[in-house]
């Protein structure tokens, strides 16, 4: 199920939200048709947490996080630590990261499985990557660019990537991510695919300016048009080596 | 500002910058652009001085219609700086951005066409979009507003555009006359016959000249009534000075952090007067 929402008229989505299969962040301020395309398709499924990091309102691009963790930067403050372990679930590990790069979200990109960060992050940052979220870590560029996060919307079902991405790259991260990709744009022509949006095994949320192309790609290489959580993801995984131009 | 700029656009753009440094010391060469698109494209020279006042940079000012693939960011965001933070977010502006990519509109752009354009000016027909979001929410702001689109609702012969016009504060006012007369011709063909508009909405700002913006918005807000008194209120569109002279309603609204909205309904004949007098303003200068 792909929706499309605004965040006080801004249509990035992924600067303003995190969502992944175990739960999902918000950011304070918002209007209640934002807060509602999540309430709506996520219900009671997995905990919505409003909250801010470091006092900001821009968490989708301060925090990292899968299924089973979510790193926080350094700046996050201890009330804002303790709100997101009272609303996450037990079994998601939090941990705050000492990292020159803070904006976690920028230069991290993860799903359940499979992590590309940026090529400059620190040993030790890299290696709680792969602890907290339980992940095969690869220091990568997307198509030259080092804000990975950024540039790349990954779910365990597929990834976009931004749409000046060659064929040759596409092939390169397909094959390391073990999902089919595709370069494309969301809100409308905007490159920043993975600010522009959010998206987990079975709901994507995009900004109001999405074009029904952009829309019918996203729901095509993230597969949601079932619209149930798909529980085959995982032996899929396996065996999809593909890549769309 | 967030704008929606293709990455392989960037490296081409720092490279023609190169290639303008390199070219500056012959400042013979002009770089205008030669293919003109459209009969109502006019190239106007501006010239920019450097902070050190040796350097002198040529910048053209290009017009061109609205062009839905390339402006529409652009739009969005020029519409948010016109309306201000607080009101944009009441405003459905994508769907705004593209009334106005649909009606009448002049763009001014100084890299080419497919770059983003500084200034712009819109006339939307009221009678053909009078259930939009934009028509809903200017009736919600005053009495005035909604009792006027009631009138022109009730008549069958008098039409009404709703004006959109906004530009980056350091564009030059000389380029508003021609903005306006180019964007009158369109909508003259678009109407046929040599038709006009017989009415005019324009909403547009003004700002208090000695505001401290560090003063708290709750101890200006009591005494904001006397302040306008002591304060000058100037003009950031140099052009509403006249249209306000020849409006036929006018009004404000209370100053939020120096910066006021105003209104303006002016009929075809006021409109025109008010820009052949602005343009006989500029030549004096």
């Amino acid at each position: 199920m792909a929706t499309r929402t605004q965040f006080e008229n801004s249509n990035e989505i992924g600067v303003f939200s995190k969502l992944t299969n175990t739960y999902c962040l918000v950011a304070l301020g918002g209007s209640e048709n934002f807060y509602s395309a999540f309430e709506a398709e996520l219900g009671d499924s997995i905990p919505i947490a409003h909250t801010t990091i470091a006092g900001t309102r821009i968490i989708g691009r301060m925090t990292a996080g899968n299924r089973r963790g979510l790193l926080v930067p350094t700046q996050t403050t201890d009330q804002e630590l303790q709100h997101l372990r009272n609303s996450l679930p037990d079994s998601v590990k939090i941990q705050r990261v000492e990292e020159r790069l803070s904006a976690l979200g920028n230069v991290v990109c993860c799903n359940d499985y499979v992590a590309l960060v940026h090529p400059d992050i620190d040993r030790e940052t890299e290696e709680i990557i792969s602890d907290v979220l339980g992940v095969e870590v690869f220091r990568q560029t997307i198509s030259g660019n080092i804000l990975v996060g950024s540039y790349c919307s990954l779910s365990n079902q597929g990834g976009l990537v931004h749409p000046q991405t060659s064929v040759q790259d596409q092939e390169e991260l397909s094959s390391l991510l073990q999902v089919p990709l595709v370069a494309g744009t969301v809100n409308r022509g905007s490159a920043v695919v993975g600010a522009g949006m959010v998206v987990n095994d079975y709901l994507a949320v995009t900004g109001l300016d999405t074009t029904a192309p952009e829309l019918s790609v996203i729901e095509s290489i993230f597969r949601l048009q079932d619209g149930n959580p798909d529980s085959i993801s995982g032996n899929l995984r396996d065996t999809l080596i593909e890549t769309y131009s | 500002m967030a704008q929606a700029i293709k990455l392989s656009e960037l490296t081409s753009r720092k490279r023609r910058v190169e290639e303008t440094n390199n070219s500056e010391e012959e400042s013979d060469i002009n770089i205008s652009s030669t293919d003109s698109e459209k009969e109502d494209e006019e190239a106007e020279n501006g010239t920019k001085k450097e902070d050190d006042g040796e350097e002198i940079v040529n910048i053209d000012f290009d017009f061109f219609s609205g062009n839905p693939n390339v402006d529409f960011h652009a739009l969005k965001n020029l519409m948010r700086q016109l309306f201000g933070a607080q009101e944009s977010n009441r405003i459905q502006l994508s769907a705004l951005a593209d009334l106005i990519l649909e009606s009448p509109t002049t763009t001014i752009k100084t890299d080419g066409q497919e770059s983003d354009p500084y200034c712009f000016l819109s006339f939307i027909n009221y009678k053909e979009n009078r259930k939009c979001d934009y028509v809903q929410y200017l009736k919600k702001i005053d009495n005035r507003l909604s009792t006027f689109f009631d009138t022109i609702d009730g008549n069958n012969n008098k039409t009404c555009a709703l004006v959109m016009s906004e530009r980056l504060i350091n564009m030059p006012p000389e380029v508003v006359p021609p903005l306006y007369k180019i964007t009158l011709e369109d909508v003259s063909n678009s109407l046929g016959d040599g038709k006009h508009y017989d009415f005019y909405i324009i909403v547009s700002r003004k700002y208090e000249v000695n505001f401290d913006m560090e003063e708290d918005d709750g101890e200006s807000g009591s005494r904001s009534k006397k302040r306008v008194k002591q304060n000058e209120i100037d003009y950031f569109h140099e052009e509403d000075r006249f249209f306000e002279k020849h409006s036929k309603i006018h009004f404000q609204s209370e100053a939020k952090k120096g910066v006021i909205a105003s209104y303006i309904m002016i009929d075809h004949e006021g409109l025109v007067k008010s820009i052949d007098e602005f343009e006989k303003e500029i030549a004096s200068w």
